[in-house]
């Protein structure tokens, strides 16, 4: 028989019970829009991770003080360990140290708001260097200039202010030279960053970064770090630089066992490694979910073909009569089962994309995340060859029962 | 050899357990180009026997050979082919598919042959022609008369031109006029285009436009007359 009669065959059979049809495939179609969705948004946070991370850069080096963190409630005692202070700093700057390190930088958190005129603002304030800030996350001020060495090594009262700190405090007015203060401490503006949204940890347009050591001085008063961030010649090397830096704060510090290590060292690499680790899993695991839904699906195409081929026995009958052999029978209503869980399939990408769209919009304007949509390829190829695959499966039994009454049986079926 | 020879032929339906002894040992042979009618009473086997000779239904025992082949011995694929290519069925209930247009209903035998679709159209439509419904192609069956259902279900059988065509109680639905008219075209079929014909009627009437009429009673042969 000829597939293309074959196939307007079956979209007869299909059409003339259109809603039935319908409701058959809406399994099918949830089950496949699921699958859309979770590719989708599982790749694309994903990759917003892995950006993230990435804006690092594979060769920064992150240590922090305190023992390594297995659980949210770990992360706190990071915050008030002090023990990562200037020492450990003069030590990992010695190249018989650590001979791998470029540049490094510590970063001290302070909590409190920023003023200028009446106008007050609470922003996210760092104890840094905007100078290494500038060059690991390349961004470069929109006006003014960094502070760097000098201006730390003289305490100097600076900052350099985000976008949304800028229009916040200042509007229209020019904010370079100005002074604002935090906690009763005066800082002039020397530069304004671009705006560039949320990046890694921070906010970049809601930052305020001050020299680490005048934040220590005139606003903590804390002599510790809550993190120094490392910069390595390159990425090949921060293998053996992590080792080095162990071994020097373990000699600072006086510990010979490692378990009792009072510092951590994080590298990105570990980090990405990690986060495609879980999405993987999560993707894995929810797909699974899904999957049972197609085959519910599937169970509810198999029903609904098989009332098919009882209501049609005639059909089949007449059709045999006529010249069709068993395998034709087979055929046509294998094909129905294809087609509609196919027609499933195509709705269900089509919503999926659609979905998946949306829910990148709605994460890159409303939440502000640097989320790029991507046609989820692998998820739309997944999931059309899944429901043919169940048309198959489901389709194969009805067929053969349609097949198997001799001519005369299936006309005289009342 | 004639164009149907059967010999011995049984026949033993089984439902629930109970057999049932219908055809109780059948011989004769049909020439081709011949114009049969099968006649008996009701419940005596004769559409068990026109099913057996169209090959929709299988022989308990006994032979069956068509045009020197014997039917036992062809699979299921072989059947389909000579149902399809050399025998049309011709059933009192019409069975037309009332789905699909009449053009479609024509054209179903063409779906499971070789001749190229292309042509389909085509040879359905001279098929209707030959029945005189070639103003009723796009009808659905549901929009005609009983007569003009039969016609078209003739037509299917015609549109393969097969060397046989079986026709069960064709004008059984029909009134007496619209069955004047089918059995006009069957007679047509038989003396201009010299198509073998088999005929299961009650009717003596009908039986009168055969040459030969074979009597079934109680699954048996009661007689076999030429005139
Ligand atoms: N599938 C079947 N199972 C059991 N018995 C059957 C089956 N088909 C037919 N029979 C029996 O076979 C006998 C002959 O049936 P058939 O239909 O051949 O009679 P018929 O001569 O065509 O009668 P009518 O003139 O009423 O059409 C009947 O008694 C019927 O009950
Ligand atoms: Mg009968």
């Amino acid at each position: 028989m000829k597939i293309r009669y074959s196939v307007k065959t079956a979209f007869h059979g299909l059409k003339a019970s259109k809603s039935r049809s319908l409701l058959t495939i809406l399994g099918i179609v949830i089950g496949i829009t699921g699958i859309m969705l979770i590719v989708s948004i599982g790749s694309g946070a994903e990759k917003l991770i892995l950006t993230e991370i990435g804006g690092l850069g594979a060769d920064t080096i992150v240590i922090r003080p305190g023992q390594e963190p297995t659980g949210p409630s770990d992360i706190a005692q990071t915050l008030f360990s002090d023990s990562i202070k200037k020492r450990d700093l003069v030590a990992l700057s010695k190249k018989s140290n650590v001979p791998d390190l470029e540049t490094m930088a510590p970063v001290v958190f302070v909590s409190g708001g920023a003023s200028f005129g009446g106008e007050t603002y609470s922003p996210t304030i760092f104890g840094w260097s905007a100078e290494f800030m500038g060059n690991t996350l390349n961004i470069y001020p929109e006006q003014g200039e960094y502070f760097g060495d000098a201006e730390i090594s003289d305490r100097a009262s600076v900052a350099v202010i985000g976008a949304k700190v800028k229009e916040e405090l200042f509007g229209d007015v020019d904010p370079l030279g100005k002074y604002i203060t935090i906690k009763n401490h005066k800082f002039r503006v020397m530069a304004v960053l671009p705006k560039k949204g949320q990046l890694l940890f921070f906010n970049v347009d809601e930052v305020v970064i001050i020299p680490y050591t005048t934040a220590q001085t005139y606003i903590t008063g804390t002599d510790y770090y809550q993190e120094i961030l490392a910069k390595a010649r390159s990425a090949d090397v921060v293998d053996i630089a992590v080792v080095d830096i162990t071994r020097t704060l373990r000699e600072l510090h006086n510990i010979s066992d490692p378990s009792k290590d009072d510092f951590y060292v994080e590298t990105q690499q570990g980090l990405a490694t990690q986060v495609q680790t879980i999405i993987q899993v999560l993707t894995i695991f929810l797909t699974s979910v899904v999957a049972i839904s197609l085959v519910v699906g599937g169970i509810g195409v198999m029903n609904i073909m098989l009332v098919s081929v009882s209501e049609r026995v005639k059909e089949i009958g007449l059709r045999k009569a006529v010249g069709a052999t068993k395998s034709d029978i087979s055929k046509q209503f294998l094909l129905e089962a294809i087609m509609l869980t196919g027609a499933g399939g195509a709705i269900g990408i089509f919503l999926g994309t659609m979905l998946s769209l949306l829910s990148a919009v709605v994460l890159a304007k409303g939440l502000n995340l640097n989320w790029n949509f991507s046609f989820p390829l692998v998820g739309a190829l997944l999931g059309f060859g899944v429901s043919l695959l169940v048309g198959v499966v489901f389709g194969l039994y009805p067929a053969k029962k349609a097949a198997e009454k001799t001519a005369i049986e299936a006309l005289r079926y009342e | 050899m004639a164009l149907i020879e059967v010999a011995t032929l049984e026949k033993t339906f089984e439902f629930d357990g109970v057999a049932t002894r219908v055809l109780k040992g059948i011989t004769f042979g049909i020439e081709k180009g011949e114009f049969v009618a099968i006649m008996g009473p009701s419940g005596s086997g004769k559409s068990t026997l026109l099913h057996i000779l169209g090959l929709l239904d299988d022989i308990t025992r006994g032979t069956y050979f068509f045009d020197g082949q014997s039917v036992e011995q062809m699979d299921e694929l072989a059947q389909a082919a000579f149902r399809n290519q050399r025998m049309g069925f011709v059933f009192q209930a019409f069975n037309l598919l009332s789905r699909i247009s009449v053009m479609d209903n024509v054209k179903l035998p063409l779906a499971y042959s070789k001749v190229p679709e292309k042509t389909w159209n085509n040879v359905a439509f001279q098929s209707l022609q030959a029945v005189g419904l070639e103003h009723r192609i796009d009808y659905q069956p549901t929009r005609l008369s009983g007569g003009e259902r039969q016609r078209a279900a003739i037509a299917r059988a015609l549109v393969n031109n097969p060397e046989v065509i079986f026709a069960d109680e064709p004008t059984g639905n029909l009134d007496s006029k619209s069955g004047e008219h089918v059995m006009g075209i069957l007679d047509g079929l038989n003396k201009k285009l010299k198509h073998t014909i088999i005929l299961v009627t009650h009717d003596v009437n009908i039986a009168k436009y055969a040459h030969r009429v074979i009597k079934i009673k109680d699954g048996q042969i009661e007689s076999d007359k030429h005139h």
